[in-house]
């Protein structure tokens, strides 16, 4: 006896014709159109294969006609055949597989499976698990001990890993989220935050200036006014101001935006109190690359802007934000910025280092900041840069492996959770 | 930033009290880290808004109050010493503010003239904008004659022996010969550079460059004329201030300077009115009026019953709001308990953000390990390497780095990057980056726009088309757009085995096999596929 079985379609062929005999019998009395016959005949693109193949009918004018009629059809003959236990001769037997009609017959997954009977094997099978003699042998135990081959999973980047983390803090605490462009002209980065126009920070040596685009356009003319004001003479902020020229090409020209409270402060522009937003964005320093330094960082600022915030929520929203980073032990400290008052430095706890670390800046935007952009209310601000604060969370030295160099191994193998 | 260094005896000797330990750890709350501590000094950093800190005298005036040995304003007075100085038209067009001083009586020990020299050059290297904005000057008065002149005169007009040389020099000279002569580069645009000379046209100083060696001061000097010359009239009046105020700390005699019809220096407080309640809003705290005064008194400052007075050391108080940080830092940061406010918002997100998280867990989920670059780079490794022609770009105009000269506009060369910098990382290395590039635009308001794009790479030692385009095909189905690849011409990839990717009848990027010159000139060994896709634009098409 062979060792095949009919398919579920074998045994139905068997009962019902082949498709291609069904579109032999509609032939018979005569050609039919192509569309008409493909209506008519289930299956028909493997009908119209096969009878084509044995050279039964051809197509002509879109229609088909019958060459011949053959008298038996040698597929069918093979199947009934093989239905009754008939031998077949292998060429067909090899057609009827291709043709998925019939299949190498299940006894033989018993027999093997029979085969291992009472031994010990080390391939739990498809045959054993269908036959059930799986309850007849005994699995060998493998040495679980072994590590398997590596593989590295497509994996999130260490740094947007954190961003994603920082964003959903910011989300969970109701903050919206904001974006801001990546070349910015000196009015928003420097000038709306009140850093006058011979400020250290805005030299050369610290800020990327462009040579194109050279300029940017000025914001409306009142916002261009207030602050010019301010930076003179205090503008109506009660300050007494910087007390020099403000010149307005300085402030047009492009510049790689230093920081991301450009964003916070074009967001000021637009908003209407109570509003908390968060901005997380690459920011430029004209720097020379090293392990310490980066040309490109990103930094991560969110403002609070409400009439009844004070100093202390202000040091609340720094509390929740860093724990919710994950560090414990968190402390302020006096600090400077040309753009708050009062200024904080946050300092967290590193228990590995048994060390406090600064890590990021803080303040309530001062009056000569806020005014000019229309907002009479305090405005809370902290920052910090992201990449200094992965680095110093997974002890990683040297920045670049992680940012600039994409280190494979070190993305691959980091363990961010 | 200003690392200060003090003498810890000189420090106990003008706090007129032994400095413990924890003295010197609570100074920082003061709003100066204390970067080094040893056995026989210390150093702190100290904040560009009080330069008055950069000497050992005003930072031990500010300890002093701040760690209660003292309170209040202290006053200063100067009493007319009868010397003029003319200041010349000439001098308004090259530097046109100066103010003096004269100070009696002087001791310097090798603690004063140390703290003076580190005032000088910290003012000169903060405030003073390296001499640019302000610059100042030291002498021994008694080795000149005023009146003194402060004019402009030509480069080779007038000769003097500078500070340390032997041989008279002219200005031009110093400019090309002394090794201060770089500061000439401040006074470059005029034609006639400032000096200070004295009745017998005998020269003091060239500011901001250098002084004369005729007036040195030494430990033997007994009186000290200062100049300030400067820019800024403030920041002029601010930097002899500060220096004035020091040396009067060691008890030594300020005088005034008749600089035409004004007299220098002003130590005056100026008066400014804070009100209270503004103080215990922001601050959230209920302190009487006696507490408040009490608490900025603290800080230095002084109260005449309205207005808070602001001793003339402090330029730095512009607004109510600097003695509102001020109280807070007296009161001490660290009593001010942490509270979160209820403001009552409603978290919103980016939506751009939102779709180019939905993209790259689908690249994640293909297996890609994502990269995050520079946007900033260069010509040679944005258009050269990859074959393509120098375009336009946003280029920057005073980078340090040869490697930042322009920004991004493609993401690729980025991806070829990583791949060059893990030719020994195991492979297969499938990589991709969403990310943003920085492209001109002369319409916008920046002249500029950000693109977000997304790339993707594989290589391996066999790779085919075939690779790259199911991922992108996966991804675009993914994100439910229908797309053909029209076969293109493109120098990165190899001929035959590039396409564009075409949404509608517009291109969203380009996908092939990376030309093989290009993988030489990335310094790759195996072959790469790759594409890239305009995110941005995908979003708005979506949207």
């Amino acid at each position: 006896m062979q060792e095949y079985t009919l398919t579920d379609e074998g045994r139905n062929y068997l009962k019902y014709g082949l498709p291609e005999m069904r579109l032999i019998e509609l032939l018979v009395s005569g050609p039919v159109d192509f569309t008409e016959a493909k209506e008519k005949v289930e299956n028909f693109s493997i009908a119209l294969q096969w009878a084509k193949k044995h050279g039964w009918i051809k197509i002509e004018n879109n229609k088909l006609a019958l060459v011949r009629n053959p008298k038996n059809i040698p597929e069918y003959e093979a199947l009934k055949k093989l239905a009754g236990g008939d031998h077949v001769e292998n060429r067909l037997l090899d057609v009827l597989v291709q043709r998925k009609l019939i299949e190498k017959q299940r006894e033989t997954a018993v027999k093997k499976a029979e085969k291992l009977a009472g031994q010990e094997v080390a391939n739990l099978t498809e045959d054993l698990i269908k036959t059930k003699y799986w309850k007849q042998v005994k699995l060998k135990p493998y040495n679980v001990e072994l590590a398997g081959t590596k593989i590295y999973p497509g994996k999130t980047h260490l740094l947007s890993f954190y961003i994603q983390k920082i964003r959903n803090i910011f989300f969970d605490l109701g903050f919206k989220e904001a974006r801001g462009p990546l070349l910015e002209s000196s009015f928003w980065n420097f000038d709306a935050l009140y850093q006058p126009q011979d400020h250290p920070a805005r030299e050369m040596a610290d800020t990327f200036y462009m040579k194109t685009p050279e300029s940017c356009k000025l914001p409306a003319e009142n916002v261009v006014n207030e602050v010019r004001e301010a930076h003179e003479k205090g503008g109506n902020t009660g300050s007494s101001g910087w007390g020099y020229k403000w010149n307005r090409e300085v402030a047009k020209k492009a510049v790689m935006r230093t920081h991301a409270t450009a964003v916070s402060v074009r967001e000021l522009s637009k908003l209407k109190p109570p509003a908390k937003v968060f901005c997380i964005g690459r920011v430029f320093r004209n720097e020379t690359l090293d392990y310490k330094h980066l040309p490109e960082f990103t930094q991560v600022e969110g403002i609070v802007v409400d009439e009844n915030v004070t100093f202390r929520d202000l040091l609340g929203y720094l509390k929740e934000f860093y724990t919710r980073m994950g560090f414990k032990k968190i402390r302020f400290r006096p600090a400077y910025f040309p753009y708050t008052e009062m200024s904080a430095e946050p300092e967290v706890y590193f228990e590995e280092k048994k060390e406090w670390i600064e890590l990021g800046g803080s303040g309530i935007f001062r009056p000569e900041v806020t005014q000019p952009l229309g907002i009479d209310v305090p405005v809370l601000a902290w920052g910090l840069g992201l990449e200094r604060t992965i680095a110093l969370k997974h002890g990683i030295n040297d920045v670049r492996n992680f940012y600039c160099k994409n280190d494979l191994k070190l993305l691959r193998e980091i363990n961010m959770w | 930033m200003a690392v200060v260094e003090f003498s810890l005896k000189d420090l106990d000797k003008l706090a007129g009290k032994k400095l413990t330990k924890e003295h010197l750890e609570k100074i920082p709350m003061m709003g100066c880290p204390l970067e080094k501590l040893e056995k026989d000094k210390v150093l702190y950093e100290v904040f560009p808004n009080r330069p008055d800190m950069l000497s050992t005298e005003g930072f031990t005036r500010a300890a002093r109050t701040f760690l209660g040995f003292s309170k209040g304003l202290v006053s200063y007075k100067a009493l007319p010493s009868g010397i003029r100085l003319h200041v010349e038209k000439s001098v308004s067009n090259v530097r046109p503010h100066i103010a003096a001083a004269v100070v009696r009586n002087v001791r310097l020990t090798h603690d004063v003239i140390a703290s003076l020299v580190q005032v000088q050059e910290k003012i000169h290297d903060t405030m003073g904008r390296k001499r640019k904005k302000v610059a100042i000057g030291l002498h021994d008065l008694d080795k000149v004659k005023q009146p003194f002149r402060y004019k402009a005169v030509m480069p080779d007009e007038i000769k003097f022996i500078p500070l340390g040389k032997k041989e008279k020099m002219t200005l031009g000279e110093i400019e090309k010969k002394h090794e201060k002569g770089g500061y000439v580069s401040i006074l470059k645009r005029a034609k006639r550079w400032p000096v200070i000379v004295d009745k017998n046209n005998d020269v003091l100083s060239f500011p901001p460059v250098i002084n004369g060696e005729l007036t040195r001061v030494t430990e033997k000097t007994k009186n000290l004329f200062i100049d300030i010359t400067g820019l800024h009239e403030g920041a002029v009046n601010h930097a002899l201030n500060i220096i004035v105020t020091s040396l009067a700390e060691r008890g030594f005699k300020i005088e005034t300077v008749s600089i035409n019809k004004k007299k220098t220096p002003n130590l005056n407080p100026r008066r400014i009115l804070v009100n209270l309640d503004y103080v215990n809003k922001l601050l959230d705290l209920d302190l009487s009026k006696a507490e408040f005064i009490e608490t900025i008194a603290r800080m230095g400052f002084g109260f005449d019953g309205k207005y808070v007075l602001v001793p003339c050391y402090r330029a730095d108080i512009m607004h109510e709001i600097d003695v509102v940080e001020d109280v807070a830092i007296a009161h001490g940061y660290e009593k001010f308990e942490p509270r979160v406010p209820k403001v009552p918002t409603i978290a919103q997100r980016y939506d751009m953000e939102e779709f180019s998280e939905f993209a790259s867990n689908l690249m994640k989920g293909m297996g890609f390990q994502e990269a995050v670059s520079m946007i900033l780079t260069n010509e040679i490794d944005e258009f050269e390497k990859m074959l393509i022609k120098k375009e336009d770009a946003c280029e920057t105009l005073n980078p340090v780095s040869v490697e930042c000269t322009i920004c991004r506009k493609n993401l690729l060369p980025s991806l070829m990057d990583v791949l060059a910098q893990n030719l020994h990382r195991e492979y297969p290395q499938k990589i991709f980056e969403i990310g943003y590039t920085v492209v001109p635009d002369k319409e916008s308001e920046t002249g500029s726009m950000d693109m977000l794009k997304l790339a993707a790479v594989i290589s391996n030692s066999k790779v085919s088309y075939e690779d790259i385009s199911s991922v992108l095909d996966a991804l675009l189905n993914q994100l439910g757009l229908s797309y053909k690849f029209n076969p293109l011409k493109h120098p990165s990839f190899i001929e035959g085995r590039a396409a564009g990717i075409k949404i509608g009848n517009e291109q969203f990027g380009t996908i092939g096999e990376i030309h093989p010159q290009v993988l030489n000139n990335w310094k790759l060994e195996k072959p790469v596929v790759a594409f890239e896709l305009d995110l941005q634009k995908v979003f708005y098409l979506k949207k």
